[in-house]
């Protein structure tokens, strides 16, 4: 019995998996409503993935249209199917890194070397944390979490980001 | 293990992901390893931090209007340049990684730097020779990129030619950096 649902579960993630490829197939083919579909089913993921990265809405929405501007536009070119979710990441990532960048050179002082984000960093690291439900409740304690997320190094962020990111989808 | 292949459980283990004696070479190797255990420190806070920070969802028609300004921009540059490689943020993934990456941009810089070049040799050449016979009519058949289809009718500038204020544009136009190509010469480009 066990056995026969086992067999059936991975049937069905098989066509599931063949689902997924036709979809991206007609997408590089141009076809509108397989972009759609494909927009439908990551656009929350890149999202989060950019939010996380940049901290507010409008930014992470100007990053969300390009990473899918750029994913149509460029779909033909992406060989190996099996690919797209990775590649789809990467390019929300690598459009976070240079949007924040470029954020970063509009505020005169990079980020990292501001010394309040430091000491929130501390703050939010250490003092607060012990009870993550009243940390969420607290906003002006909340403002102090982004603001330190924004201190962090880009490169630890990207690297938990993207691998939470791929835990999503698996 | 050493440093690096501890480097590739930290994150499994921070997920509670590793097998016990993974776990356990993990926990040996932090113990004794400064570099490691600072690197594992930054990574459970950076983690930690993020969890705490709850992801506010846009409302629900943010998702459609987001679509809708997508296609539109999409159309509007798929119109404008047709196959425009994205480098560096689309190619990485596509080409490899690293040094492949750089020398594909490495030559693509190169050539585009020999095309203005020539180009701008040929201009100079071109408004000499107009100047010398101004009344003679020129036929100058320019061959683009292949990849390069132009701007839409609408978007192409009339402009009357003139060899030294439009000559920057005209070989800009040629490399497919800037569209007019002018047509009071009848200079025509011509697609391969
Ligand atoms: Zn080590």
């Amino acid at each position: 019995m066990l056995k026969l649902n086992l067999k059936q579960h991975s049937s069905d993630r098989a066509n599931l998996r063949e689902l997924h490829e036709t979809v991206i197939e007609r997408a590089q083919e141009g076809d509108e409503l397989a972009y759609k579909e494909l927009y439908r089913r990551y656009c929350r993921v890149v999202y989060t993935l950019a939010y996380q990265m940049l901290g507010n809405h409008s930014d992470t929405d100007e990053v969300v249209q390009e990473t899918f501007i750029r994913v149509f536009k460029n779909l033909h070119r992406l060989r190996n199917t099996k690919a797209f979710t990775s590649w789809l990441y990467q390019i929300a990532m690598n459009l976070s890194i240079d949007h924040r960048k470029t954020r970063t050179r509009r505020r005169m002082l990079p980020i990292d070397e501001r010394p309040e984000y430091v000491s929130n960093y501390e703050l939010a690291t250490t003092k607060h944390v012990r009870n993550p439900g009243q940390v969420l409740e607290n906003k002006e304690l909340l403002g102090q979490i982004n603001n330190a997320i924004d201190g962090l190094p880009e490169q630890q962020r990207a690297v938990i980001i993207m691998h939470e990111v791929e835990g999503m989808s698996k | 293990m050493d440093c690096q292949e501890i480097g590739k459980y930290l994150l499994d283990y921070l997920d509670n992901e590793t097998s016990n004696s993974i776990s356990q070479a993990v926990e040996e190797h932090l113990n004794l390893c400064n570099h490691c255990r600072s690197e594992w420190e930054a990574y459970k806070k950076t983690n930690m931090l993020i969890q705490l920070r709850n992801v506010p969802q846009p409302e629900d028609t943010y998702w459609n209007k987001a679509y809708a300004a997508i296609a539109e921009k999409l159309a509007a540059r798929i119109v404008a340049m047709p196959i425009e490689h994205d480098a560096g943020i689309v190619d990485d993934f596509l080409h490899g990684h690293g040094q492949s990456t750089n020398w594909h941009k490495r030559i693509s810089y190169l050539i585009s730097v020999a095309a203005t070049i020539i180009f701008i040799i040929a201009g100079y050449w071109m408004s000499n020779k107009i100047a010398e016979k101004p009344d003679e009519e020129y036929n100058t058949v320019i061959v683009v990129e292949p990849e390069w289809r132009g701007m839409p009718a609408s978007q192409n500038l009339h402009t009357n030619f003139q060899p030294d204020a439009d000559f920057s544009k005209f070989s800009g136009a040629a490399i497919g950096i800037i569209s007019p190509v002018s047509q009071g010469l009848r200079v025509e480009a011509v697609l391969k």
